[in-house]
């Protein structure tokens, strides 16, 4: 037996997914050496480590010498959820961008077909931002349709997700609110260059009579 | 005076060259008038009740509505001050499609910020002086084109304007439904006192007006 030399906060010593254990330090001379830590400066890295590495070799001539730095080891438990969070976020990137290539095509379809309707709605009154938002809202009616089936499916598979995890947030409905707001924000940008500019036109030009 | 065109000029530039669509143009109109503008094709007509109706606008010259100076308005100024007192009528009708002649009648009225009850009053007072009631809830293409023009006229007219610009109001229409339509603009304009400006071909709808102007190549002759 021997005296508590002191106590530290809980912390992670497996992978982050599981939860943190108790554990007992011992220092006693019976038992072999298996790691030692060394607290060292941030200053200069580099020299650190070789002054450790020579230190150890001083004191233990014939035993390899495998040292790393604590903060990488600690990163590599998280490679895992980076390089998965890499693979979502460009997929999503990828889709987004499709769906606005498609999206920007649809609007200049709409607009060509309804310019003759544009040219009336203006010339008994209709405003600039009349015009806008008829064009633009039956897309955004698609893009909230489009968060409606979204966010139930993406909140069941986060909360799946997050299951895995001892230590998580909480799912919060501001995170989804985010998404819906970019969402339309996005849908907007893609389609707003066209509709404005077939809003601002005038309706002289459309409603030409052949 | 009702509006006041002085020294209107519009021009395009073509392959470097200044094309004259309108060429020092001199108008007064009084309210209550009812004037034809005639002239071959090409000489000027729409663009002169484009740039009247505000729709288009000119490079040089004075344009004054209403003791408004136009020339100077801005453009939301500009486009509340036709709103409230200009109605078109088009050639081809130019009618919304999917909407049935009620709601095309109503239209004008959502954009002039009218209430729903005024504007179901509006709307049926407007359906039954022209006689349309039955035809409420059908769409434009199932009216005849006399019909259609009625619906434009009566949508042209449904905000009370003080000035109508039909633009060859009868061009789609055979001789009775012309007819027809000329008769309902001679009674606006003396029973309603609304001042018309109409661009047309023909000299007998020519004559209903009080006022003849021709163009030739942009110029009043």
């Amino acid at each position: 037996m021997s005296p508590i030399l002191g106590v530290v906060k809980d912390y992670h010593f497996q992978d982050l997914d599981k939860a943190i254990e108790p554990i007992t330090f011992y220092m006693t001379k019976d038992l072999p050496l298996t790691y030692a830590y060394v607290k060292v400066g941030s200053t200069n890295m580099a020299n650190s480590f070789e002054a450790v590495e020579r230190a150890y070799r001083k004191l233990e001539p014939n035993a390899d010498f495998l040292g790393s730095f604590l903060d990488e080891n600690v990163d590599r438990t998280f490679r895992r959820e980076k390089s998965m969070a890499l693979l979502i976020t460009s997929g999503a990137l990828i889709a987004i961008i499709l769906s606005c290539i498609g999206l920007f095509a649809m609007s200049i379809l709409v607009v060509t077909q309804r310019t003759k309707e544009i040219g009336i709605r203006k010339v008994i009154g209709a405003s600039v931002a009349n015009i806008t938002f008829i064009l633009t809202k039956d897309f955004l009616i698609l893009v909230l349709l489009a968060f409606l089936i979204a966010s139930p499916i993406a909140w069941w598979f986060l909360k799946q997700w997050l299951e895995n995890y001892e230590y998580r947030i909480g799912l919060s409905w501001v995170f989804f609110a985010t998404a819906g707001v970019l969402a339309v924000a996005i849908a907007f940008l893609t389609i707003g260059t066209r509709t404005i500019k077939a809003a601002l036109a005038n309706p002289v030009k459309s409603l030409r009579d052949e | 005076m009702l509006l006041e065109l002085k020294n209107i000029f519009k021009w395009v530039n073509s392959g470097g060259q200044r094309v004259f669509l309108l060429k020092d143009i001199n108008l007064e109109v009084e309210e209550g008038e009812f004037i034809s503008v005639m002239g071959p094709s090409g000489s000027g007509k729409s663009t002169l009740l484009n740039v009247i109706g505000m729709l288009d606008t000119f490079d040089e010259g004075e344009y004054n509505f209403l003791d408004e100076s136009v020339h100077t308005l801005k453009e939301k100024h500009r486009s509340n001050l036709y709103k409230e007192y200009i109605g078109f009528v088009f050639q081809s009708y130019h009618l919304l499609d999917d909407l049935t002649v009620q709601e095309n009648l109503e239209m004008p009225l959502l954009y002039k910020k009218f209430k729903g009850f005024e504007r179901k009053a509006m709307v049926a007072d407007m359906l039954d002086r022209f006689n349309i009631v039955g035809k409420k809830d059908l769409f434009p293409a199932q009216l005849s084109g006399g019909q259609q023009q009625l619906v434009g006229v009566a949508r042209a007219l449904i905000a009370n304007p003080k000035l109508i610009l039909a633009d060859e109001p009868t061009g789609n229409l055979n001789s009775q439904q012309s007819e027809e339509i000329m008769e309902l603009f001679k009674k606006l304009n003396q029973e309603d006192g609304v001042t018309i400006i109409q661009v047309t071909h023909s000299e007998k709808n020519a004559a209903y007006g009080s006022r003849i102007i021709n163009l030739l190549d942009g110029r009043k002759i």
